[in-house]
This record gives structure tokens, sequence and C-alpha cells, in this order.
């Protein structure tokens, strides 16, 4: 890896890192949320600065080419992301239900005690 | 003893008034709550200004979601029998007094109005009937009990089965799931002979293109819920 390549890396992760921490502050993104992307990007920021660990890592893996072992990582943490949203996204469907299930039988309440006060 | 219709509607303000009519007519003695699924149409409209009790849901949850909210306020109201008709006339009121006395008579938990053990009146098309015997073979096959119309939207329960219901139901398809679930915790089911017409107005929830997705999510349900542990 030429040391150009690892400035402009290291550039790219700082700006992305600086954009996801302004989000947090401004609570765009909850930082429950972003935390699995802080610990990503803090791992590439590693990986770049020393890339010794990684061909270390990739030999320990049995793995020939490091940039395989980074594809497979990766590619594994973002399945895990994915199922981890899908597992959200259930949850949250339910929670819904609910809620609008309760709006509903309180809005029928509220008319037939409106109409009971009437007569 | 309280008796509740439970009336889940969808864009059935063709046929919500004839509906309710039907059970004012034929089975007076029961209360009634229409559960309007966030309708695009003035179904909700119609209902308050004929003064029907009505629960609005404010975003549309699909049947499974509907009826169940149906069964919460069944259960908040004390009910002691609830029971499903679908808002679009496809169901008949009368009915409904022979399925509470035989509910009672004989202790059941649930009772389902079935449309093919005297084969009388709108059986559907052919696809759909296969579909229904299929998932009887598949309800024998996990529960070991026989229901021939497990897709009947025409169900009855007690006081139990209301509160099971109110816990937990399933969210699409919900009718052959909902049956096996109630099975399996050993809950007693029969079903009784009633004629259903053919829908008057409105639109059935299952077109011919998600049909293959019904039967097999369906399918599945029933298995899953015929292997769960309690």
């Amino acid at each position: 890896m030429t040391a150009r390549l690892q400035i402009i890396i290291v550039v790219i992760i700082v700006l992305v890192l600086g954009k996801i921490i302004r989000m947090v502050q401004k609570k765009r993104l909850a930082l429950k949320y972003a935390l699995p992307w802080l610990g990503v990007i803090i791992c590439l920021l590693i990986a770049d600065l020393f890339p010794g660990i990684v061909e270390v890592m990739s030999d320990w893996m049995g793995i020939d080419l490091p940039i395989n072992m980074l594809m497979f990582l990766g590619f594994g943490f973002i399945l895990i992301l994915c199922f981890v949203l899908t597992l959200y996204t259930s949850k949250q469907t339910d929670e819904i239900r609910q809620l609008a299930q309760e709006v509903a039988l309180l809005r029928e309440e509220l008319e037939r005690e409106k109409k009971n006060g009437i007569h | 003893m309280r008796k509740l219709v439970i009336i889940p509607a969808y864009n059935e303000s063709g046929s919500i008034v004839r509906a309710v009519t039907d059970i004012q007519e034929h089975a007076p003695e029961f209360d009634y709550i229409v559960v309007d699924d966030c309708s695009t149409d003035n179904t909700w409209q119609i209902c308050r200004e004929h003064g029907y009790p009505v629960l609005h849901l404010p975003i549309n949850l699909g049947i499974g979601g509907a009826v169940q909210s149906g069964y919460l306020y069944a259960l908040r109201g004390g009910y002691d029998v609830a029971v499903q008709m679908d808002g679009d006339g496809q169901h008949n009121a009368r009915y409904l007094n022979e399925m509470a006395r035989v509910l009672q008579e004989e202790q059941l938990d649930m009772v389902i109005g079935s449309r093919f053990i005297e084969k009388e009146g709108f059986q559907s098309s052919g696809m759909r009937r296969l579909g229904i015997r299929i998932f009887t073979v598949l309800i024998k096959l996990v529960t070991g009990k026989t229901i021939t119309d497990a897709t009947s939207g025409m169900r009855m329960c007690n006081r139990d089965v209301i509160e099971c219901f109110a816990k937990s139901y399933p969210k699409d398809y919900p009718e052959p799931e909902s049956v096996v679930t109630i099975l399996k915790k050993r809950k007693r089911v029969r079903e009784l002979p009633v004629v259903m017409n053919a829908r008057e107005a409105g639109v059935s929830s299952i077109s011919p293109r998600k049909s293959v997705y019904f039967m097999l999510k369906v399918s599945l349900a029933i298995l899953l819920a015929g292997i769960r542990r309690k």
C-alpha cells in the first residue's frame, strides 16, 4: 500500500467520522445506533495506519491475500448488521401496532363518553 | 351473558350498513363494534353518521391487527362471547344465536361457521377450495383435528380465547394459524354449517397474484404454530 493511498484513506475516514459525530450531536443519529459504525471506522483507521496488523491477522487465519480477509470480515459485519436491523423493524412493527390499537380504543371511549355526557 | 360482534372493515362503505342492519335484525342481543382499518373510503364517516360504535385505526394494520383490536375491545368491555363477522356481507347474522347456543351448551371454546359441512351457498372458487382443503390436511397433521373451513372469518369464542387473541394474534391471513394455536392449547373447537354469500361490494384482500404467497405463508404458519412449544 502506497503512502499516498494510506493518506487518502485516512482523510476519508476522518471526514466520515466527523460527519457521524456531528449527526450524533445534532440528535439525527442516536449514539446507540452510531456505536457499531464508530467501531468499524476505528478498526479501519487502525488497519490503515498499521497495515502490518492486517497481514499478521490474515496469516493467522490462513488467508493468502489480506484483501480477501478484509472482504470476508466486511461482508460478515454487514450481514450481522442487516439482521439486527430486521430484528428492530420487527419489534417496532409490533410496537406501532399496539400504539395504533390503543389510540383506536381510547378514541372510541372518548366519543362514547362525549355522547353520554350530552344525554 | 354479554356478547359482541366484531366487524373488521376495510373500504366497505358499500356494504357496512347492510352488515350492521343484518346483526340488528337477526341477532339483537349482540352488541357490535366496527373496526375501521384506516379505510381510504368513507367507511368511518358512514359508521359515525349511523351512530355505530366504531374503532378507527389511525394506520392500516391489516386484517389481523384490526380483528385483534376488536378482541381487545371485547376483553376490556368485559364481554363473555365475541364473534367475528366480515363487513363485506359474506356472513349471515342469522347463525349467531345458534352458534352462541352451541358454544354455551357444549361448553366449547370456539365455534367456526363452515361453508363446507353442508356445502350450501357460496363455495368460493375451485382454486380457493383446493387451498382450503390443503389447510385441512395440514391442520389434521399437526393437531389431529379436522377443520373443514380454516379460512372462515366467522368464528365465535369464549372469554378464554378472547384473552388469548387479545394477547397475540397473527398479522396477515390470520384465520388458519390462529385456529391451530387455539387447538394446540387444547381448547375445544367445533364447526357449524353456515351459508355464506358472495361478497356484495369491495374487493377481497387476496388477489390471484398474492395467492401463491398466501398459500406458502399460511402453510408455513400452520406448521410452525403446530410444532411450537407452548
